[in-house]
C-alpha cells in the first residue's frame, strides 16, 4: 500500500459520513442527469429508476469499498477459496481430509502432553519443589521409584543448607469401618508429614491443615478427605469437618476437605488400588526406614546444582557415619516436575515425533494437490494479471486460498481431537499421571489455528509462487500443457517425502507394534490366566497383634480354599506385578568363594508356589508347620540356584540374606528349587528369587487362588468369604492375575496404539496423495497417450510408462525412507525401551506395505489411461 | 458488468476489468460517473452495460490508489456534478494495462487463430 493510500484511507476514516453525503449527492445527480437524458428518447424515468438500482445500496458499497477495501477484498477472496473447493470437490476434500488427519492427529498428541509435561503442577511455585531419590551405584538396577528412607530424609532437612522444608510421605492404605449401610471400603491414600501442605503451598478446601503436633505419636488420629471420597462417599456433606470415623478399626476426626484440582503423589507407586487417585492424607507419625518418599522446596536463590551439590555431600557424610545403612547408596534430587511424567516423557515425545511426521505427509499431499490446482488455473491467473491485478495481489489471494483450507481443515481437524479425547481417557494408563485429565480447552484450539495457519503458509506458499511465476512469464497460460510438464519435478519430489516419511512411521509403527506383540508374549513363569489374586490388608490396628493377624489370614486362607472350583490358594506378602517388592543381597556363605546375588525374597503361604504354577526342580514345596515364625526353610529359583552354586545341587545349602556389618543375620537353608519368574515388569532383568515360609500369615497381603472356571465368577465368592471372616474388613481389591499384567504394560500399549493408528493413517494418506499426483499427471498427459496410441504404442506399452514413472519416485522414498528408519531407530534404541531387539521382518513387512500401497496407487490411474480412446484423447485440448 | 446480449451466460467477473475501462473513459478530459458510464457503453457498441453497484465502488478504488482525483464542477448545462479525473499515476496505469491487454489478446488470437504454423 503506498504512502497516499494510507493517508486517502485514513482521511477517509476521519472524514466519517460527509464522504457518505457526498456520495448520495453524486449518486442524485447522476440519476438526474440519466433521467434528463432519457427524457430526449422518450423512456419512462420509473424505468429508468428501476434500472438505476438502489440508491442508498449503491451509496454504502462505494463507501464501504473505500474504507474496508482490505477486508472486504479479503472476504472476497475467502469467498473465492470455499467456492473453488465446493466446485472440486475431490481434490478439495482429499486436501480437507489430509489437514483434519493431520491436524487432528497433532491435536490429539499435544492435547495430551499439555497437562503431563507443560502445566505447571498446581502448587505454589513449582519451580522451586524437588523430589528425592536414591540410588544403588553397585546395584545393576536403579528402584523405579523415587524412594528415601525416613532417617535420610530427616538429616537431609537438618543438614542442608540450600533446601527450605523436607516434606516426607508414604503410601498408606485404610479401611473405612461400614457406616449408615455402607459398605466398609478400603481406601488407598498418603501418610505425611505435617510440613508437606504447607511446603506445596496448599490449604484445605474445607477446614485446616494438618497441625505440626498432630504427626507426633499419641495424638487423637485426624484425617484430610479428597474432594473424590467426600462427593462419593459423604455425597458432598458441607458439615463433614468435625464428624468422626472409624478408620482402621480407631477413631479418627475429619479436619479438611482437599479442593478436587489437588492431587499428591501424582506419581501413583501402588499399580492397583480401588481408585487411581490418592482417597486421603493422614498424618506421618514418626517413623524408620525405607518405603518412604520425600519432596522438599528449594530456598530462594538457590539453583538446582547447588542443592544437588549440597545433597550429595550430605549422602557422603552419611554413608560414611551410619554405614551399615547408608553405604550402599547415594542421595540425588530432581525437579518435582520432571520426576511426575517418569517414563511417559520420552514415550510421549516420541508420539510428538510420529505425529509431526504425519503432520508433514499432510503437508506434502496439501501441496501437491494445490500445485495441481494453480496448473489448472494458469488462464484464469495470465487473465487477471493481464489486466493489471498486481502479482502480490494474486499471491495473497493464492495464499488466502491455501490458509482457508488449512483453517476449515483445522477447524475439523480440531473437531477430530475432541471427539478423540472422549474415548481416550478411558484407554489412558492411570500411571501417566494428568493424563486421564486431558481435555481440549481454548489453548488446544489455539494450537491447533495456529498450527493450521503455519501449515497453509507452508504448503501454500510454492503453489503461490509458482502461479504468479508462470502465470506472468508466459502469458500465454493457455494450453501450454506439456508433454511432460516441467512442474512434474516438484511434485515428484514432493511424493518422494512423503513415501520416505510414510515409511518410516510405518516402519517405526511396526517396530513398536513387534516390540510389544513379544513383550506381551514373554511368559511371565506362572500361569496368570486362571489365577484370581485378591488384595487383602487386615486392618492395622485391629490385628495389631501378629497372633491375631495370623488367625485371621489363616481362617480367609481355608474359606477361599474351600470355595466350589477353587483348585488351590496361597498367600503372599509381594504379589508379582502388583508393584510390591522387596529386594535382598543373598550370599552363599558355605562355598569357598563366597558369592553374592541380589534376590527377590517374598515370604508365600498356603500353597503359593503350586497355585502360581511354579515348578519343582528339585527339593519339595513348604510344608503347612514351616509357616511357624520361626523357621529356616527357604526355596529359592532355578536362576539363584545357577548363581550361587553353578553345577551342583542347591538343596541343604546355607544362604544368609542381607548380610552386613551392623544387620542382624538372616540364615536360611534351601529345601526346593523352582522355576523361575518375572517378578515386576516383563521385560525385567533377571533376577533370582528366595521363597521363605516363615511367619507367612503374619505378613500375608495378597490371596491367590487357581480356578477352574473364569476369573471373574470367583471375585463375589471370595468377598463373601472374607465378609464371613469378618464384615469390618474390607476387601481391596479381586481381580485376575492377567489384569496385573496387562497393567504393568499400560503406557507402552498407549503409546504403541497410537503410533500404530499414526502409521496406518499415513499409510492410506500418503497412498492417496500418490494416487492424486499419479492420476493427475496422468489426465494432463490425455493428449500425449493419445497420440501415442495413435502411433501404434500397446495399451501395455503405456500402461509400463504410466506406472513406471509414477512408481519411480515413490520407489525412491522408500529406499530413503528406509535409511531414515534404521538412522531414527537406532537413535530411539537408546531411549526407549522395547526396541532393543528389532526385527528385520518386521520392517520388510513395513516396507512391503508401503510397497503395495504405492503400486496400487499408481497402478489404478495407469489402468485408466490405457482406457482412452486416441481419437477422443486428441480432441481432449 | 456484464455482457448486454446474453444474460444467461455471463462472464465470470473478473477483478480489474472495469478500472481500466474507467481509467480509459478519463484518459481525454474529466468526466463524471453517468459520463463514464455512458462512454464505455457507447465505445463497446452496447457490449457492456455498466451496472451502478458496481461502478461507484471501482471509482473508489482507484481514487484509494490514488490513480483518479474528484471534484464537484459545473458541467456544460449548468448542472453541478462530480468529476473524476486521471492523476499521473493513473495514466501510468492505464499505459501499463493497456499494453499488458495487448499483449494478452494478441497471444490469445495467435493460440485461437483458425490457421496453424
Amino acid at each position: 500500500m503506498s504512502l497516499r493510500e494510507r493517508w486517502g484511507k485514513l482521511r477517509a476514516l476521519f472524514a466519517g459520513r460527509a464522504g457518505l453525503d457526498d456520495l448520495r449527492e453524486e449518486i442524485d445527480t447522476h440519476l438526474a442527469m440519466e433521467i434528463e437524458d432519457a427524457g430526449h428518447t422518450g423512456t419512462n424515468p420509473h424505468e429508468i429508476r428501476k434500472r438505476f438500482g438502489n440508491r442508498t445500496a449503491i451509496g454504502e458499497s462505494a463507501y464501504n469499498a473505500w474504507t474496508f477495501e482490505t477486508v472486504e477484498s479479503f472476504a472476497q477472496d475467502v469467498h473465492y477459496a470455499l467456492r473453488g473447493m465446493w466446485r472440486n470437490p475431490v481434490p478439495a476434500g482429499t486436501a480437507l481430509l489430509s489437514v483434519a488427519l493431520s491436524i487432528g492427529a497433532l491435536t490429539v498428541v499435544f492435547t495430551a502432553i499439555k497437562p503431563v509435561l507443560i502445566e505447571p503442577l498446581p502448587y505454589r511455585h513449582p519451580e522451586e519443589l524437588v523430589q528425592f531419590r536414591t540410588e544403588y551405584p553397585r546395584f545393576p538396577e536403579q528402584p523405579r521409584g523415587d524412594w528415601m528412607s525416613w532417617e535420610n530424609a530427616q538429616e537431609a532437612g537438618r543438614r542442608s543448607r540450600t533446601l527450605e522444608a523436607v516434606a516426607i510421605y508414604r503410601n498408606a492404605f485404610a479401611d473405612l469401618a461400614s457406616e449408615s449401610g455402607d459398605p466398609p471400603e478400603a481406601l488407598y491414600g498418603a501418610r505425611v508429614t505435617s510440613n508437606l501442605f504447607p511446603l506445596l503451598g496448599v490449604a484445605p478446601m474445607l477446614g485446616r491443615n494438618i497441625l505440626p503436633e498432630e504427626d507426633q505419636p499419641g495424638r487423637p488420629d485426624v484425617i484430610v478427605l479428597s474432594h473424590g471420597l467426600w462427593v462419593r462417599r459423604f455425597h458432598s456433606d458441607p458439615g463433614i469437618v468435625g464428624r468422626v470415623l472409624t478408620v482402621n478399626g480407631r477413631a479418627s476426626t475429619v479436619i479438611g476437605v482437599m479442593s478436587a484440582e489437588f492431587d499428591f503423589p501424582m506419581r501413583r507407586t501402588a499399580v492397583r488400588t480401588p481408585s487411581p487417585y490418592v482417597d486421603f492424607w493422614a498424618p506421618l507419625e514418626v517413623a524408620r526406614g525405607g518405603g518412604h518418599s520425600a519432596v522438599a522446596r528449594l530456598k530462594p536463590g538457590v539453583t538446582m546444582a547447588q542443592a544437588r551439590q549440597d545433597i550429595g555431600s550430605i549422602g557422603e557424610s552419611l554413608a560414611a557415619e551410619f554405614p551399615a545403612t547408608n553405604s550402599d547408596r547415594v542421595l540425588q534430587l530432581n525437579f518435582l516436575h520432571d520426576r511426575v511424567a517418569g517414563n511417559a516423557r520420552s514415550s510421549l515425545l516420541l508420539l510428538l515425533g510420529a505425529s509431526v511426521l504425519f503432520l508433514l505427509i499432510g503437508c506434502s499431499n496439501v501441496a501437491n494437490l494445490l500445485l495441481a490446482r494453480g496448473h489448472d488455473r494458469q488462464k484464469e491467473i495470465a487473465l487477471r494479471l493481464a489486466l493489471g491485478a498486481g502479482p502480490k495481489r494474486i499471491l495473497r489471494q493464492m495464499m488466502t486460498e491455501s490458509c482457508a483450507l488449512a483453517v476449515l481443515g483445522g477447524l475439523a481437524g480440531y473437531l477430530l481431537s475432541v471427539m478423540a479425547w472422549r474415548i481416550l481417557p478411558a484407554l489412558s494408563p492411570a500411571g501417566i499421571p494428568r493424563l486421564a485429565s486431558a481435555r481440549s480447552d481454548m489453548t488446544v484450539l489455539f494450537f491447533a489455528m495456529a498450527l493450521s495457519v503455519l501449515n497453509g503458509v507452508f504448503f501454500g506458499i510454492v503453489p503461490a509462487l509458482r502461479a504468479v511465476r508462470t502465470g506472468g512469464g508466459n502469458a500465454n497460460g493457455f494450453g501450454s500443457r506439456g508433454v511432460a510438464g516441467g512442474h512434474d519435478r516438484t511434485r515428484s519430489l514432493l511424493v518422494i517425502a512423503e513415501v520416505s516419511l510414510t515409511v518410516m512411521l510405518v516402519v517405526l509403527g511396526g517396530q513398536l507394534l513387534g516390540a510389544f506383540s513379544r513383550l506381551m508374549a514373554t511368559d511371565p513363569g506362572f500361569d496368570a490366566d486362571r489365577i484370581v489374586a485378591s488384595v487383602i490388608l487386615p486392618s492395622a490396628d485391629r490385628y495389631r497383634d501378629p497372633e491375631r493377624r495370623d488367625e485371621f489370614y489363616r481362617k480367609i486362607l481355608e474359606s477361599v480354599r474351600n470355595l466350589p472350583d477353587v483348585e488351590s490358594a496361597g498367600t503372599v506378602d509381594a504379589l508379582p506385578f502388583s508393584g510390591e517388592n522387596t529386594g535382598a543381597l543373598v550370599s552363599a556363605v558355605e562355598t569357598s568363594s563366597a558369592r553374592e546375588a541380589d534376590a527377590e525374597v517374598d515370604v508365600t503361604g498356603g500353597e503359593y508356589l503350586q497355585t502360581m504354577g511354579l515348578r519343582l526342580i528339585e527339593g519339595r514345596y513348604f510344608q503347612p508347620e514351616e509357616m511357624k515364625p520361626s523357621n529356616e526353610s527357604a526355596i529359592v529359583s532355578a536362576l539363584l540356584a545357577s548363581q550361587l552354586w553353578p553345577g551342583s545341587s542347591a538343596i541343604g545349602r546355607r544362604i544368609c540374606l542381607n548380610c552386613r556389618p551392623g544387620n542382624a543375620p538372616m540364615w536360611k537353608r534351601v529345601v526346593g528349587v523352582v522355576s523361575d519368574a518375572k517378578h515386576s515388569a516383563l521385560n525385567e532383568r533377571e533376577k533370582g528369587a528366595v521363597y521363605l515360609a516363615a511367619g507367612a500369615m503374619e505378613r500375608a497381603a495378597f490371596v491367590v487362588a487357581r480356578t477352574r472356571r473364569s476369573a471373574g465368577d470367583l471375585e463375589q465368592a471370595i468377598r463373601r468369604a472374607v465378609a464371613a471372616t469378618d464384615p469390618n474388613q474390607a476387601v481391596f481389591l479381586v481381580a485376575p492375575l492377567r489384569s496385573f499384567i496387562t497393567d504393568s504394560v499400560a503406557d507402552r500399549r498407549f503409546v504403541m496404539i497410537l503410533v500404530f493408528i499414526t502409521g496406518c493413517l499415513a499409510l492410506v494418506m500418503s497412498a492417496a496423495g500418490v494416487y492424486a499426483v499419479t492420476s493427475y499427471s496422468t489426465s494432463r498427459r490425455t493428449a500425449e497417450i493419445g497420440i501415442r496410441m495413435a502411433i501404434g504404442a500397446t495399451p501395455q506399452q503405456v500402461h509400463a510408462l504410466i506406472f513406471r514413472q509414477g512408481f519411480g519416485s515413490a520407489a525412491l522414498g522408500m529406499a530413503i525412507g528406509l535409511v531414515l528408519a534404521s538412522a531414527s531407530l537406532r537413535l530411539l534404541r537408546s531411549f526407549l525401551p522395547g526396541l532393543e531387539q528389532s526385527h528385520a521382518a518386521h520392517a520388510w513387512i513395513a516396507a512391503g506395505l508401503v510397497t503395495i500401497a504405492a503400486a496400487g496407487a499408481c497402478w489404478l490411474p495407469a489402468r485408466k489411461a490405457i482406457r482412452v480412446d486416441p481419437v477422443s484423447a486428441l480432441r481432449h485440448e | 458488468m456484464s455482457t448486454v446480449d446474453s444474460p444467461s451466460d455471463r462472464l465470470e467477473f473478473l477483478q480489474g476489468t472495469l478500472e481500466v475501462l474507467i481509467l480509459r473513459s478519463l484518459q481525454i478530459a474529466p468526466n463524471h460517473a453517468f459520463g463514464i458510464a455512458k462512454f464505455i457503453e457507447r465505445q463497446s457498441e452496447a457490449e457492456f452495460s455498466v451496472d451502478n453497484g458496481t461502478l461507484y465502488p471501482g471509482l473508489q478504488r482507484l481514487m484509494q490508489r490514488g490513480w483518479i482525483t474528484s471534484q464537484w464542477k459545473t458541467s456544460p448545462n449548468a448542472r453541478r456534478a462530480k468529476y473524476y479525473r486521471l492523476t499521473a499515476d493513473g495514466r501510468k496505469q492505464l499505459l501499463t494495462a493497456t499494453s499488458r491487454w495487448r499483449r494478452f489478446v494478441e497471444a490469445m488470437s495467435r493460440v485461437l487463430a483458425p490457421e496453424v504454423k
